[in-house]
């Protein structure tokens, strides 16, 4: 009974001892064979140091009076898990400590150490991979040849037989299980270590991934000083199927498409990234949108065994124009906003989401966009957006987000209809892979610079004249701004620079649909034309002196009019527009 | 600015095609007086003259009076709306019979 007890004992300060080993961070590194410093190599070899010599040194304490040796355990098992090095720093002290605590065993303890170091070396060798079982095993085996040595190397026999018969099977049984016991727990914190790294590789495998879909997208928004653009894309996991893309042709034509590839994650994200470069690759070649869709339906119906698909908005906006063109391919409804306006849902041509049916048709819708006029697409993953209740957010909230903007930029669009989405789901997970993109057209002035010379000003005129009626703004509106133009800068280059001095005079239009702004600007003396005195219109036209004329022509066609001079004086004019009194 | 003038029966028929603009009205008011030398009964075709300014205002004003000197008149035949909003925005309507 009390050697069952000094077992227990024993047997607890090895668990003990080898649990706090497993849990050191070093030891891990340890076991997977890395090189540690010189310190933890001693802590380390200083515990197993500790178990072998456990038995010797608390000999006098065992109540049964049998010292329990685990010396062949503290040897082996260093030599099991991590080599010779570990094992040698056992080793020798446990020969010196053995030298001098020497009984009639010492010959037979001192052979049978050495055949468990040289065992455990040739068994790490030879069985990389540690098994408590098979080691519990060997050190069973090393028991009993230690047991053998005692038979050979102890005289007189009697003696020999004493001792094996009192220590045989407690050696055994004790160094075999304190073998399995260590080696099942470490290596048990050993696999959850191993769980967890492999877990943070796969997170740091996803952040890749997301860099990677990320850099396929395109993220320089400033394309084209007339193009106001804004994109936002967040996918659920760490990638997702929902994309945008772009690109500028011939300086000229905006060509985009938003799409939704069918589910999420990973599978979306594969096909997300063939959309992606298939809409870079053919969009330049495409010249409405329709081609661009039916190109790429083409192309994703091939190969396409996993039958994804792909919902996408798909246009191409002329810059110069305002014409937009749009198709669409199963896609959700697009929105039209404007500042101080409702939100209004843009009319969609029909079409099959990419990838479906090789044949299908798609058509083309036209759309006249204006400066101040933001064209809204976006992913299901917005109206789809959950809150915590479960509710969806739904087009209705996304009407109420973007209708009535006090001021409307593809950002603020962007951002409006986003920071409503957040403020409603209440920070719930995302469900979905969400994406918005804005644009709409800059309003950016028509500008021409000229030399303070007639010739030239008529030059520049019908550089002006081309680009106004390309501007869809209305003729009678050109018109009176052409006059107003004509009368001022005539005025600015007779009156307003000396006889024979050269300067430059340059012309800005905003040519807005209402009340398009012109602005002049000239190196010459202070001279503001309206200062010029209104003709007296009483006077008989006949005899009325044709100059203050233009003046007057002007006055009534213009709203407002400021006027700042400097070493530039700049004339800043509103147009009435339209038709006049 | 295409101009071209006609003497038939007494009458100076000249059309106009283009802007009557700071530069067209230079090249036209050297044609108005080039043709006055022969005449004093001007009709002026208008349909193709698509814009006025004051310039142009002005030339015909000195056709008016080089003319009207010597009893002659001056008829514009067809003029487009910007043109005739300026013409009567000015009251030079008053001056030339507008058909």
């Amino acid at each position: 009974m009390k050697l069952v007890l000094d077992f227990v004992q024993t047997a607890s300060v090895i668990v003990v001892l080898s649990y706090l080993l497993s849990r050191a961070r070093f030891f891990s590194q340890l076991c997977n064979g890395r090189e540690l410093s010189l310190p933890k190599r001693l802590i380390t070899s200083a515990v197993f140091l500790f178990i072998a010599l456990y038995g010797v040194l608390l000999r006098a304490h065992f109540s049964s009076g049998l010292y329990v040796d685990t010396r062949i355990a503290g040897i082996v098992l260093p030599g099991f898990l991590f080599g010779p090095l570990i094992s040698l720093y056992v080793l020798i002290p446990t020969v010196i400590v053995s030298v001098f605590t020497a009984g009639e065993t010492f010959a037979a303890d001192l052979c049978a150490m050495l055949l468990a170091f040289m065992t455990s070396f040739y068994c790490r060798k030879r069985f990389p991979k540690t098994d408590a079982v098979f080691s519990g095993i060997i050190v069973g085996i090393l028991e009993i040849c230690h047991m053998l040595l005692i038979v050979f190397l102890v005289r007189p026999i009697e003696a020999a037989k004493a001792i094996i018969y009192k220590i045989s099977f407690p050696m055994i049984v004790i160094n075999g299980c304190a073998v399995i016991a260590f080696i099942l727990i470490i290596s048990d914190m050993n696999e959850r270590q191993e769980f967890w790294e492999k877990e943070s590789f796969s997170k740091s495998e996803n952040a890749v991934a997301k860099r990677i879909q990320r850099s396929l997208l395109e993220d320089n928004f400033s394309i084209d000083p007339r193009l106001d653009l804004s994109a936002y894309l967040e996918a659920a996991y760490a990638v997702g199927g929902d994309l945008y893309s772009f690109l500028l042709d011939g300086g000229r034509y905006f060509k985009f498409i938003v799409g939704d590839v069918s589910g999420k994650g990973i599978p979306a994200s594969i096909t997300m990234s063939r959309a992606e470069t298939l809409f870079q690759e053919i969009a330049h070649r495409c010249s409405t949108p329709n081609e661009i869709l039916s190109s790429l339906n083409e192309r994703l119906c091939k190969n396409n065994k996993a039958q994804m698909f792909v919902t996408a908005f798909a246009g191409i906006l002329d810059l110069k124009s305002g014409e937009l063109l749009y198709a669409n391919a199963g896609h959700v409804t697009p929105y039209l906003i404007e500042a101080g306006q409702k939100a209004s849902p843009m009319e969609r041509p029909r079409g099959t989401a990419l990838g479906i049916r090789k044949d299908a048709h798609y058509g083309n819708a036209v759309l006249q966009l204006h400066p101040g006029q933001y064209l809204l697409s976006y992913t299901d993953g917005v109206t789809e957006a959950e809150n915590p209740r479960q509710e969806l957010f739904g087009s209705e909230r996304l009407e109420k987000a973007l209708s009535y903007l006090p001021q409307a930029d593809a950002e603020k669009v962007q951002k409006s209809l986003l920071g409503a989405v957040r403020t409603f789901t209440e920070g719930a997970a995302q469900s979905d892979d969400i994406a918005i993109f804005a644009f709409g057209l800059k309003e950016v002035p028509l500008r021409c610079s000229f030399k303070n010379e007639i010739p030239a000003f008529s030059d520049a005129v019908e550089q002006i004249h081309a680009d106004l009626t390309s501007s869809g703004l209305n003729p009678a509106t050109i018109a009176d701004l052409e006059l107003v133009l004509e009368e001022i800068v005539s005025n600015i280059i007779r009156y307003g620079y000396r006889e024979g001095s050269s300067g430059e005079i340059t012309v800005s239009v905003w040519p807005r649909s209402e009340n398009p702004v012109l602005q002049i600007e000239d190196d010459s003396h202070s001279f503001d034309p309206f200062e010029a005195q209104t003709p007296a219109i009483k006077i008989a036209p006949a005899e009325r002196s044709p100059g203050g004329m233009g003046i007057f022509l002007t006055k009534n066609r213009v709203l407002s009019h400021s006027y700042a001079s400097g070493d530039i004086n700049t004339l800043t004019l509103q147009i009435r527009g339209g038709t006049q009194p | 600015m295409e101009i071209k003038g006609v003497k038939a029966n007494g009458i100076i028929s000249v059309t106009l095609k283009g802007r009557l603009d700071i530069a067209g009205a230079m090249e036209a008011e050297q044609c108005f007086l080039t043709y006055a030398k022969s005449g004093n009964i001007f009709e002026l075709d208008f349909t193709d003259v698509t814009f006025i300014t004051s310039a142009g205002v002005r030339a015909l004003l000195t056709l008016y009076r080089t003319v009207s000197e010597k009893d002659g008149s001056v008829t514009i035949l067809h003029p487009q709306a910007q043109v005739l909003e300026v013409l009567e925005e000015t009251e030079f309507s008053e001056l030339f019979t507008i058909v």
